[in-house]
Parts: C-alpha cells; structure tokens; sequence
C-alpha cells in the first residue's frame, strides 16, 4: 500500500487556506476596528485550538494548565515593555522568552502521566497566577495595562494588533502543518494512534512529546502576547483562568480531536518506516507481538485484539469494504429487477 | 506557640481537605479515573444544603442528611449515563467529559444561583462560633474538632466497607482487575456506579463543610479540585488513609505558609504538591487501593 500525501483534495484545501489567509490579511482595511478585534480574538481562539489539539490530540498530553503559557506571555510582554521596549518589539520578545519556559516545565512535567498532568499543569499555572499577584510591579492581583500602545492611534494600533494575530496564527498552523507532513509527522501520528505500540516499533516518544509541548507552550505565550495586545489591560484572574483550557477544549472538540483521515492508511504509514529499518532490538523472538495477516502491522493498532488474524484497522477497512460490495450488490440486484 | 497553633489549624483545615479527597481517591482507586467536575459536584451539594435550609430553615447538618440519598442518586446515574461511557473509550476521554461536566455544572449553577455569594456559616450556629483557648495562644475550634471527627469516622467507614464487607470486596475485586472480576459473576458497571455514588456523597460533605467554614459561589468548584487532587497525589495515588495524610500535610503546609504571609497559603501547598510530584517523578505509587488501606 502506498501512502499518498498530495491529493487533489489536499491541493485545494491547502492552497484555499493560503487564500484566505491572504484575505483575512485585508481585514482591517475594509472593516471597523470593533470587527478588527472581534476577528482578532476569534484568530487567538483558532491559535490556542489548534495548540491545544497538537498536545491532546497527537501527543496525548490533555493539559487543563496551558492558560500557563497565556498569563506569562501576556505578563512578560507588559514586563519587557516596562523596560522601555517598543511595544511590539516587546510582545516579540516575551513570545520567545515565556515559550522557551515550556522547556524546563517540560522537564518536570512530561514526567507525569494522565492525571497527574492534567492537574499538574493546572497547578503550575496557579503557581505563575501567584507570583504574579505578589509582584506589585505588575499591578498585583488588580491587573495592569499595556499602556505603551497608547502612543499608537486607535486604528492602526488595531490594524497592527490584527496583522501580528494573523502572522502568529499563521506561522504557527503552518509550522504544525509541516511538522505533521514531515517524517518526524509520521512518527507524531503513530504516537496519537497507539502510544504503546509506536514506541515498541522505535519511535522516541519522549522526545516527540517534548516537541509538541514546546511548540504548544510557543503557541500559548503567542496568544497571551496577542490577548494583552487586544484588550490593553489583564488581570491575572482572568488571563490565567482555567476557562482558556475550556475554550481550548471546547473548539478543539467540536472539531473532532485529530480523527485519523482513515485508521486503515495511518496504521500502515506508521508502521512500515520503522519496520523497513530492520529488528530495532526491542522485540525478542519471544515477545514479536503477533502479525497482522493483511498490512505489515505487528498487530500493534489491535493490540487488543488478540484472537483475530487482522489488526483492528485492517478489520475495519475489511468491514467498510464488505459493506460497501454488499451495497453494491444490492443496487445490482435492485437494477437488474428494473 | 504561633506555629504550634498554626499546626493545629492545618490539621483541622487539613481535614476538611481529606474528605473534599477521600471521593476523588476512591474513584481513582477503583477505575482509574479524575474527576475533574469533583470541586464541582462538592460546590452543587453545597447548593442543594443552601436550598433545603432556605426553604425549610433547618439546621445545615440536618439538610445535608435529607439531601445525602438526592446525592447518591445523582452519583449513581452519572456513572451509568456519562463516565461508564467515558471510560470505555481510553484514559483521556474520562478527564476530557468530567472536564466538559465541570463547565455544564458550574454554568447551570450560574443559570439558577446567580454569581451571589453564599454562606452556610450563620444559619449552623454555635458550631462556628464556638471555640476554646489551650495554653493561651492555641485555639481549638468547634467546627475544626467536628471536620475533624468527621473525616476520622467517613476513612474509618470507608476502610471497613472496603475490607470488611461484600461489596467492599467486590469493589476491590475489581480495582484490582476489572475483567477478571466479571468472570466471577461481579457485575462492574453496578460497583463503579456504586463507588461513584459514595464519591459524589463524601464530596458533598466536603461541599457542607466548604459552606459552613466560608463562602461559596458557582465557579468555587475548580480550586476545591485542586486542593483535592493535591492531598490525593500527595498522600500517594491509589492510598485511602495516604489520601487523609496528605490532606494533613497540604492543611499543615498552607497555614504555616500563611503564617509568613497570607498570599502565600495557597503557594506553599501547591510548592509541596510539585516537589511531591518531583520526587516521585510522576510514578503512580501502584500499592493496590485497599490493600494498604
């Protein structure tokens, strides 16, 4: 079986996303600076949806702490701005200082499994909410403004504000794009479908998990940078309140968490590259988990499926097919009655 | 002497945070899940306490026993209709629909109570208003003794059901292995409905008691959560009487923290959590629930 990537489909939704990208870039020309916002805040929604669906959806890492990532990116570019930073010099900077703290969290927190992450990350936020609070700098627990925007006019501060919204979304869904189609994206997908499995058959899942929570904690700082830009003023009640995890949560779902395009292919991709690389010493003759009889799959994505010959994927796409013959069938048989 | 008392009322305190915990062990100890809506299940009994007392005027501790079976029910039919669902469906969807359930419960509870803060306080009576000074400076409350008595009596309760009782055991059978428990003819969606019912009304009671000692309001659920799972984590996942240890130790830690300074209450028990955290490096302590117990 091979592995399209490029489909026709594929083409045109790509290039359609480009297109749009390029007209949303038009907004704040044609539009009121109250819809420039509002679509502000709507890119900053599809920004942290899109992150929070590359943590839990690929790298099964369901953080409720990620507002962690908001507060401090939005605290950090007042912070930087205080030091007489060009407003949005500043925003550029704490964006790359708070999303590089994902780093040693990450050390800490991907230690954790499940649960205990969860909450572990939800914990972390209330820790940074805290210190935030007690530095009287940044306006203590009443909040602060990001006043140095001020200097701009309205409009184009607005306009302004849009286009680093759009660049942010932009680069940041086009980065997780990339990532998903390159082979390290293969090695992602293995891990959504079965953790278990893509680590037996090579993949460095740590260090996989590593990357998409780095690249999630870049994104989140990004849209609190954002969010500070957009509102002028934060309170660190709200910013790091866990109803961004809802948000996130919410829009991430209602657009169904990283469904496989067809469980079938993605099992087949995913195991073919590590297995083409000869024994990677982790099974011994005893423990080969048992074959599938129709793809290369060690049975990996049916672990579970313990007495049936075919992996579950390959189950499936035997039923779908059934199912489709015997539908064809029937519209035969239908016909020739005509 | 200061940090003596300050102990004491991190005990007391410590123990109300044991039985916000004790369901949320339970339910992990049995089928692996957090419930992330728990705060909030706590924060709805402490309405339905509101409601009852309003339109009735009893005491609350009386309104609590006329609301505890509305509590089982309702811990019972959230088994069978939401997290049985959940649960089938791998690790991440129970904590993603108890998350969902949170929002829902808070929401609904917006919907009828308003953001109004309430207190159960006033209408208990004596029972926060009484205290007695030891040795001068050490002040031992009425309602600090009560929690206190309280959780002591719902762990014990908790620890014979599991260990002496048939469905105990039952629960226990199939803590330890789910399938394994059905071959023997043990039916496990009625012991998960079961032990969920016994969570949503031990939380209850911690909703009580969170009402009784201070105020409340629709979104209080979230950091009642945390403060829960922060006792479970740090008593050792899956231990019932670790679970009231750790309540102990993160009240002792939040009022010696408070001692330096109030903001800081709330950070040093969340300090302990991640250095207890650290130095497991997020191993589950795999000692089986019960049968440390």
């Amino acid at each position: 079986m091979k592995v399209r990537r490029w489909t026709r489909t594929s083409k045109l939704f790509t290039g359609g996303t480009g297109m749009v990208a390029l007209l949303l870039a038009s907004v704040p020309l044609a539009f009121s600076p109250d819809i420039v916002q509002k679509t502000t805040t709507l890119l900053i929604l599809v920004l942290l949806a899109a992150m929070w669906n590359a943590l839990a959806g690929y790298g099964g890492l369901l953080s409720v702490g990620q507002q962690a990532f908001i507060g401090l990116g939005a605290y950090g570019t007042v912070f930087f701005a205080g030091f007489g930073m060009p407003p949005y010099i500043a925003m550029v900077v704490a964006l790359v200082v708070t999303g590089s703290l994902s780093i040693p969290i990450s050390l800490f927190a991907l230690r954790l499994r499940a649960a205990q992450f969860a909450i572990g990350m939800w914990v972390i936020a209330e820790v940074a909410s805290i210190a935030v609070r007690l530095d009287q700098d940044l306006g203590a627990g009443t909040g602060i403004s990001l006043s140095q925007l001020y200097q701009y006019d309205p409009n184009y501060r607005q306009a302004y504000t849009f286009w680093l919204a759009l660049a942010f979304t932009v680069v940041f869904l086009a980065a997780l794009f990339f990532l998903l189609r390159s082979p390290l994206g293969a090695s992602l997908q293995a891990i959504r479908d079965d953790e278990d499995a893509a680590r037996s058959l090579g993949v460095r899942v740590a260090a996989r998990k590593r990357l998409l929570f780095v690249l999630a904690g870049f994104g989140c700082a990004a849209a609190g940078v954002l969010i500070v830009a957009n509102t002028l003023f934060i309170e660190p009640g709200s910013v790091f309140s866990v109803q961004w995890s809802a948000y996130m949560i919410f829009w991430s779902a209602a657009s169904a968490r990283s469904k496989a395009p067809s469980s079938a292919p993605s099992c087949c991709s995913r195991s073919r590259r590590p297995l083409l690389r000869e024994d990677r010493g982790t099974w011994s003759a005893l423990v080969r988990p048992p074959r599938c009889s129709r793809c290369c799959c060690p049975g990996a994505c049916g672990a579970r499926s313990k007495s049936a010959s075919a992996c579950d994927c390959c189950q499936l796409a035997i039923r779908w097919s059934r199912r489709s013959d015997e539908a064809e069938e029937e519209q035969g048989r239908l016909g020739a009655a005509a | 002497m200061t940090v003596a008392n300050a102990i004491l009322q991190g005990i007391f305190l410590g123990a109300f945070y044991a039985v916000l915990a004790c369901g949320l062990s339970l339910m992990f100890g049995v089928m692996r899940i957090i419930n992330l809506a728990h705060g909030d299940v706590a924060v709805l009994g402490a309405y339905v306490v509101l409601v009852i007392v309003q339109s009735t005027g009893l005491s609350p501790l009386v309104a609590f026993v006329i609301a505890l079976p509305a509590m089982i029910a309702f811990g019972y039919v959230l088994q069978l209709t939401v997290l049985q669902r959940a649960l089938k469906a791998g690790i991440l969807t129970p904590l993603l629909a108890t998350f969902g359930l949170s929002i829902v419960i808070q929401n609904l509870l917006l919907l009828r109570f308003s953001p109004d803060v309430h207190s159960l306080g006033a209408s208990a009576g004596a029972l926060t208003t009484e205290s007695w000074n030891v040795f001068g400076s050490i002040t031992i409350s009425a309602l600090g003794l009560v929690v206190l008595a309280v959780a002591l009596v719902v762990f014990a309760a908790l620890h014979l059901f599991l260990s002496r009782t048939r469905p105990g055991w039952r629960m226990r059978a199939t803590a330890e292995d789910p399938d394994a428990a059905e071959l023997i003819g043990i039916d496990s969606r009625h012991v998960y409905a079961r032990a969920t019912a016994i969570a949503v009304a031990i939380a209850g009671l911690g909703g009580l008691f969170l009402a009784i000692r201070s105020v409340f309001d629709p979104v209080s659920g979230p950091t009642q959560l945390i403060f829960a799972f922060e006792a479970v984590v740090i008593g050792g996942m899956g231990s019932l009487w670790g679970t009231l240890l750790g309540g102990l130790a993160l009240g002792v830690a939040q009022t010696l923290g408070a001692q330096l300074n109030p903001e800081y209450a709330a950070l040093s028990g969340h300090l302990l959590f991640l250095a207890v955290l650290i130095l497991r490096f997020g191993g589950v302590n795999l000692a089986r629930f019960g049968a440390r117990a």
